[in-house]
Formats: structure tokens, C-alpha cells, sequence
């Protein structure tokens, strides 16, 4: 993350292309790239603002990659335990994923008649499918990240 | 650029395209069929992990172990992966990209849009439209984890994008907007919930404005979130009109006459001909005829 930071010169190309840091002074990549060069932690607010919609990256003369750089600063915001509530809703859709396959299931009746209708109905993870998968993810290390985060796995969070 | 899809080809419509916009999926595999692909769908269907990966949930290597099961498992390992989503693309791509992660996998995929697939084939397919589009007015939105995250992503012609191209072959008027390069805000944190409804709004009231007749997209999360979001401003009161949002996939079958309800599936969209009126109506011949 130092290297790809160091790559920064502050040019503030990010900030302005930022529709965030249009709408919010809480948002300010330039700032955040800043306080990583002198060793400080940024705020953190500021991290779970960002949209990693990269569009920073795309106008940044040196293409630095601050979509990643966010994304490690947000895995490291949960695995100290500093922030868990931001991504509440992503670890009920983690268990949503991980036992029907899907982030949401068909939101309608109509949907449901339209998916059996045009051949797309196809079947939820069957359970011996869905049993391989959670031992792959295991064994990457994924539930004991979960555990850390919530203190339950997948199925295990109370 | 060369874009195809030829050999074992597997659809992957990712979780939005099947279970909140199926027409999506529907259009996508017809089109598909048209230029003389048969696409097989997967055995089941697992998130590509995006969702999770940007809010810092997952790290890198669980998306790739998701990615490698999604590939080599669900899908088979097929010559190439056809997606309509640019967060499945994102996703897919990056993965399917990496020599590493294709020797570790055991994988030879390779992943396409079905919009970089309509764009390298628009002339022929635009050979084949049933319908005139001279007369709609359609605003743009490529999105963000197409347009940013890639720098081989197609730009299009004359180097606005591919969407652009896309709807000029079909003989349709761009109309420019504000907003139009402004993310769309489905990727942010949803804890920072009111922040994203305002960026949201933001970028709707721009289309709006636009006087356009549809907005064109090609990303579900991101009409989704146009979806909704004028829906809540129409329900607030804070806009006078909706339009419908369409996948590209859904604005070339209709052109190219297909069914606006039973194979676009146009009625399942919050924004849908029975509660816009815009020159597509007529253009579609909405309401079906059954329902007259």
C-alpha cells in the first residue's frame, strides 16, 4: 500500500473528479494518499465513504490504484475490530451468498413466473455444492476472517 | 480491439440479471443466438463476490477462490464467460486476466460483456431492427466499473463509448447530459446511506433534465439504482416524470422487434411503459396487445 501511495504527488486530479468529495469535505482522496505519506492513520469516516468507483484512478496522471489502497484500509479497519457496523448488511449478504448462491433471491411472483418461463430458473447451490464451496473458503481463510470481524463464522453469527 | 465468443460459451447472469431484471438474461441469450452463439447457462448460479469485496468483507484471494469455483465448477471451464453486469466483468475479468490465477484455477476462460459483443456486431445486428428508433431520445450511462476500472475497456469510436455507438447504429438521438461520466452511487457503503441517496439524485435529475425518453445502461446495479431512485423521487414528488432504464441488451431486442414484455420483460422494471409515457411507448406498441 506505501509503494503504490508513494507513486501520489499530490496533484488533487482525484478529489476534483470525485463526485463523493463534491457532495461531502468528508471525502478527500488527496487527503487520505497525504496522511498515508507521513504515516498516519487516515480518518475513519472518511474510508467507508468512498465509492471505489476507480473513476480517481482513471484521471490520476500516475494511475494510482486508490480504489485498492481503500479497500486494504477497510480490511484493515475490521480486522482491528475499529469499525464492524459499516458493513452490517454485507455479512448478512455474505450469509445470504454463501447458502442460496445469490446476493437476492427473485423479488417478485412475476419475476419467479418470468424466470420459468424463459428457461432461467436454475436451481439454488445444492446442498453437497454448497458444502464444497464453504470448505474452499475455509481453507482461504475466509471464515476465520468472518470470525474475526463478527466473532461467528459463516452461519455462526449471533 | 477484438471482441467474440465462440466455442463452449457459458451466459453468467450474475444475481441482478436473473432475479430482479431476468429480461436482462433473457435478451442477452436471444441476441446471443442471433449471432450464432449457444450459450449454456451455469448449473447454478453463485454472486461473482463483488458486493463483499468492495466493502472490505472479502479480501482479494476469497473473490479469486469464488471466481475459480464459479468458473471451473458452476460454468464448467468454457472458452469464454458472457456477462451483462460490469460488477460480474469487473470481477470476472480481473481474474480470468491473471496468468497466475488461470494456472493455479486450472482455467482457460476468457470474459466478455454482452455490450462489447453488441458493439463489434451493431451494423449486423442493426441490419436486422424491426423497429425505427429515429424518433427516441435516449441518454447514456456506460458506468463506472466498465468505463474506470479498465484501461483496454472500448471507448468507442469517435472516444465517447461504446453505448453511444450502439444507439446511433439503431438510429437513435444521444441526448448529452450533465451528469452523464458521474458515478451512478450503487457501489457505496450502504451505512453511508443518505450521502449516496443525494449523489443518486444528483445524477437522476440530470437524465431527467436531459428531456430524454430512456436512459441506456449497461450494468443492472446501476439501473437498479436509476431505478429506485427516481421511483422514490416520483414518490416525493420531487420529480414530474420517470422513464425507463434499459440494458442495452433489452434496447437492441427491442429494436430488433422482439417482444417488449414477454422477452424484454420491460413490465418487472419499477420505471416501465404502464407508468412512463414516453415516445418508446408508441414505439413498442405498449400496451401489449393482449392487455388492450
Amino acid at each position: 500500500m506505501s509503494s503504490e501511495s508513494s507513486r501520489c504527488i499530490q496533484c488533487g486530479s482525484c478529489s476534483s473528479a470525485c463526485v463523493v468529495a463534491r457532495i461531502t469535505r468528508s471525502y478527500n482522496p488527496r487527503r487520505i494518499l497525504y496522511d498515508i505519506k507521513l504515516g498516519r492513520e487516515p480518518e475513519e469516516r472518511a474510508i467507508w465513504l468512498c465509492l471505489r468507483c476507480h473513476t480517481c484512478e482513471s484521471r490520476c496522471p500516475n494511475s494510482v490504484k486508490i480504489p485498492d489502497i481503500i479497500g486494504v484500509l477497510r480490511e484493515e479497519s475490521l480486522e482491528a475490530g475499529r469499525e464492524s457496523k459499516a458493513v452490517e448488511v454485507y455479512l448478512d449478504i455474505s450469509e445470504t451468498i454463501f447458502s442460496e448462491g445469490v446476493t437476492v433471491l427473485p423479488v417478485s411472483g412475476e419475476v419467479k413466473e418470468f424466470k420459468a418461463e424463459s428457461g432461467l430458473d436454475l436451481p439454488f447451490l445444492p446442498q453437497e455444492v454448497r458444502a464444497e464451496l464453504r470448505k474452499i473458503m475455509r481453507s482461504v481463510g475466509f471464515e476465520d476472517r468472518l470470525k474475526k470481524i463478527t466473532g461467528g463464522g459463516l452461519g455462526g453469527r449471533g | 480491439m477484438v471482441v467474440e465468443a465462440s466455442g463452449d460459451v457459458v451466459y453468467y447472469p450474475g444475481c441482478l440479471a436473473l432475479n430482479v431484471y431476468p429480461g436482462i438474461s433473457k435478451t442477452s441469450i436471444e441476441l446471443l443466438k442471433l449471432l450464432g452463439v449457444k450459450p449454456r447457462l451455469p448449473t447454478s448460479v453463485l454472486c461473482c463476490g463483488l458486493p463483499i469485496h468492495l466493502s472490505g468483507v472479502a479480501k482479494g484471494e476469497h473473490v479469486d477462490a469464488m471466481s475459480c469455483f464459479n468458473v471451473a465448477k458452476l460454468m464448467g471451464n468454457p472458452d469464454y464467460v458472457v456477462v451483462p453486469c460490469n460488477g460480474c466483468y469487473l470481477t470476472l475479468k480481473k481474474a480470468l486476466s491473471s496468468e497466475e490465477f488461470k494456472v493455479k484455477c486450472a482455467v482457460k476462460s476468457k470474459c466478455v460483456h454482452i455490450a462489447e459483443l453488441i458493439w463489434a456486431n451493431r451494423w449486423k445486428l442493426a441490419e436486422l431492427a424491426k423497429r425505427d428508433l429515429s424518433g427516441l431520445k435516449v441518454a447514456i450511462h456506460v458506468g463506472c466499473h466498465y468505463t474506470h476500472a479498465f484501461q483496454d475497456s472500448i471507448k468507442g469510436e469517435d472516444g465517447e463509448d461504446l453505448l453511444e455507438d450502439i444507439a446511433l447504429a439503431f438510429n437513435a438521438q444521444v441526448v448529452d447530459y450533465e451528469e452523464r461520466h458521474s458515478c451512478c452511487g450503487a457501489p457505496a457503503v450502504k451505512w453511508v446511506g443518505s450521502i449516496l441517496l443525494e449523489l443518486s439524485q444528483v445524477k437522476m435529475v440530470s437524465v431527467l433534465n436531459s428531456d430524454a425518453d430512456v436512459l441506456l445502461t449497461m450494468c443492472p446495479a446501476c439501473m437498479l439504482t436509476f431505478d429506485k431512485t427516481q421511483y422514490e423521487l416520483k414518490q416525493l414528488e420531487e420529480v414530474e416524470r420517470m422513464i425507463p432504464v434499459l440494458h442495452v441488451s433489452q434496447f437492441v431486442a427491442l429494436a430488433l422487434g422482439l417482444d417488449p414484455k414477454k422477452t424484454c420483460g420491460l413490465h418487472l422494471h419499477l420505471a416501465n411503459p404502464n407508468n412512463t409515457s414516453t415516445a418508446l411507448n408508441d414505439l413498442i406498441g405498449w400496451p401489449p396487445q393482449e392487455e388492450l
